[in-house]
């Protein structure tokens, strides 16, 4: 899909390397660990060529993307989409309602697959270079529905996934679930990112599968100086926080 | 042609056949029916890996064909091709059915359909279980290894008898993983012989390389539902990988029983070295000049 996509990149504050296209990350954590702000970080940390795709279980489309006003660096709203299976939705929304039809509840897994499809097409009709994707999150699946049928939901995602060259992350808590389910769900992903309080405040990562590096704790910082986001490759595709409505329809 | 078999279904008045990406590849064959009820005999009589389907068919519709396919073969990936209102493939599903999804009035549609079909085909994206990184080396060294050989059955029987009677357990057995079915080469006290490989604890085992020990599977949440080990009374399972030279691991050497119980360090370490050597048979045997080669089925219960 997306020949010129060499690489996706995070942030500098994040100890995770660039992963190559068709690469899906399980991101875990117990409640309050950070893991969530985590996943957001690695799928919204996308440059003005590249694509944002959300399945929002855990909460509302609206407070999702309420939330995405929140972080500092900006998303390029042309080129986000949001799955609200939340069942939480109020269908008042025209913004949602403009390209994804809500779903019910998160055990809906027929109607949250084709919804993300046809929000992909959508999307991938703006010609982006790659896209990101999040599902928020594997736990609120789970409460819903059998543990094998979110297995081959998940399965079947991550597939897609490396057939268009895009990225997959996809957020556990682990604080609901047997570490044996995380560890089942991590045998679907390429590389596992743990989160974790940090003695005295902040947020620790470990990075399992993705290189050769050593599997150790290390720190987030969340607070990189602004001019430390661009490099010499991407300088001039920082994205910028445009008017343009939410729906990626053009 | 490819051994890899993708079924097109699509009503004989469509104007929409297999997308000439797919008859074309090289990658893949495609089989071409036009009904619900052939489309059944196909997955009957073939190893189909990737169903592809419109949502309505003469005598039934495409979500009939994938809830028959999760029943019958539910390793298959199934992908609906349609430009049918997504309401109405919402209404007629309960959520449960998994399946792809692409749309035919999308733009490049037969582009999407012909990348997904060719990683759901041949990296098998739609099991309901995790497969083994090195899952295509992994059946590639089981199919060069003749673990059917008469001549094994020997060595088969006396490792299973003397798990059985070492660990204390009502059963004990030799298996395979197959890519779609686990297949009992011995088995002491068994009373199976071919399980579909979703419905198998085994299937997890050779995830891991050490031993893998269930001391409970009404405690264990992946198999929370799994029916299949109610009706075998399996409560206590512990399987050791049956592994290469190479480290792939083509199946286990396992213990059963119907009440729930625990492995000391020493029994794992027993286990493991029962496992070691049933490998080493396998080796050897495979290894022989003019061995005789195995029957046509596997499996012998006692």
């Amino acid at each position: 899909m997306t020949p010129d996509q060499s690489i996706y990149e995070f942030q500098p504050g994040l100890p995770v390397p660039g992963v190559d296209p068709g690469t899906n990350l399980l991101v875990s954590g117990e409640s309050g660990s950070g893991a969530r702000q985590i996943g957001l970080e690695l799928c919204t940390w996308a440059t003005s060529k590249e694509g944002v795709l959300l399945v929002s279980a855990d909460v509302e489309g609206r407070a999702l993307l309420d939330r995405l006003d929140e972080i500092p660096r900006p998303v390029a709203r042309s080129m986000l989409g949001i799955v609200d299976c939340s069942g939480m939705a109020t269908h008042e929304d025209e913004r949602f309602a403009a390209h994804s039809e809500p779903i019910s509840h998160p055990g809906d897994l027929t109607a949250t697959e084709l919804e993300y499809s046809l929000l992909y097409e959508k999307l991938a009709a703006r010609d982006p270079r790659g896209i990101r994707v999040g599902v928020f999150s594997l736990s609120s699946l789970l409460a819903h529905s059998p543990f094998r049928d979110v297995c081959r939901f998940l399965h079947m995602l991550t597939g897609r996934i490396i057939a268009t060259d895009d990225l997959g992350v996809f957020v556990v808590d682990s604080t609901t679930q047997d570490r044996r389910i995380v560890e089942t769900m991590r045998h679907f992903c390429d590389g596992h990112i743990e989160a974790r309080d940090a003695d005295g405040g902040g947020v620790e990562l470990r990075v399992r599968g993705l290189d050769d590096r050593p599997e150790m704790w290390e720190p987030v910082d969340f607070d990189v100086p602004c001019d430390e986001w661009t490099t010499a490759t991407n300088a001039d595709e920082r994205p910028s926080r445009d008017t343009e409505p939410h729906s990626p329809e053009g | 042609m490819s051994g890899t078999i993708v079924l097109f279904v699509t009503p004989e008045e469509s104007t929409r056949p297999a997308p000439d990406l797919l008859v074309d590849s090289s990658e893949v064959a495609v089989v071409e029916e036009s009904s619900l009820a052939d489309a059944k005999e196909t997955i009957e009589s073939d190893q189909v890996d990737c169903l592809v389907t419109e949502y309505d068919l003469p005598d039934g519709t495409g979500i009939d064909l994938v809830r028959y396919v999760r029943d019958t073969a539910p390793d298959v990936g199934c992908i609906l091709f349609t430009d049918t209102d997504r309401e109405t493939v919402r209404d007629e599903t309960d959520g449960r059915v998994v399946a792809e999804y692409v749309d035919k009035d999308a733009p490049d549609a037969d582009e999407r359909l012909a990348e997904i079909v060719l990683v759901t085909a041949r990296r098998r994206t739609q099991t309901s279980y995790p497969l083994p990184d090195d899952e295509d080396e992994r059946l590639a060294a089981l199919e060069r290894l003749d673990v059917g050989l008469p001549s094994l059955e020997a060595a088969f029987d006396r490792v299973t008898d003397l798990a059985a009677a070492h660990f204390d357990v009502d059963r004990a057995a030799v298996n395979v993983l197959t890519e779609h079915t686990q297949e009992v080469l011995v088995g002491r006290g068994v009373d199976w012989t071919t399980i579909p490989r979703e419905d198998t604890i085994c299937t997890y085992s050779i995830l891991n390389d050490d031993v893998t020990v269930i001391e409970d599977t009404d405690t264990d949440p992946r198999f929370e539902g799994m029916d299949g080990l109610d009706d075998m009374r399996i409560r206590f399972y512990a399987g050791a990988p049956l592994t290469t030279d190479g480290g792939l691991s083509i199946g286990t050497l396992c213990l059963y029983d119907a009440e729930p119980r625990a492995l000391s360090t020493e029994e794992v370490r027993v286990l493991e070295l029962l496992a070691d050597e049933t490998m080493h048979w396998i080796d050897l045997h495979s290894r022989l000049p003019n061995r005789q080669e195995s029957a046509d089925t596997v499996g012998v219960q006692r």
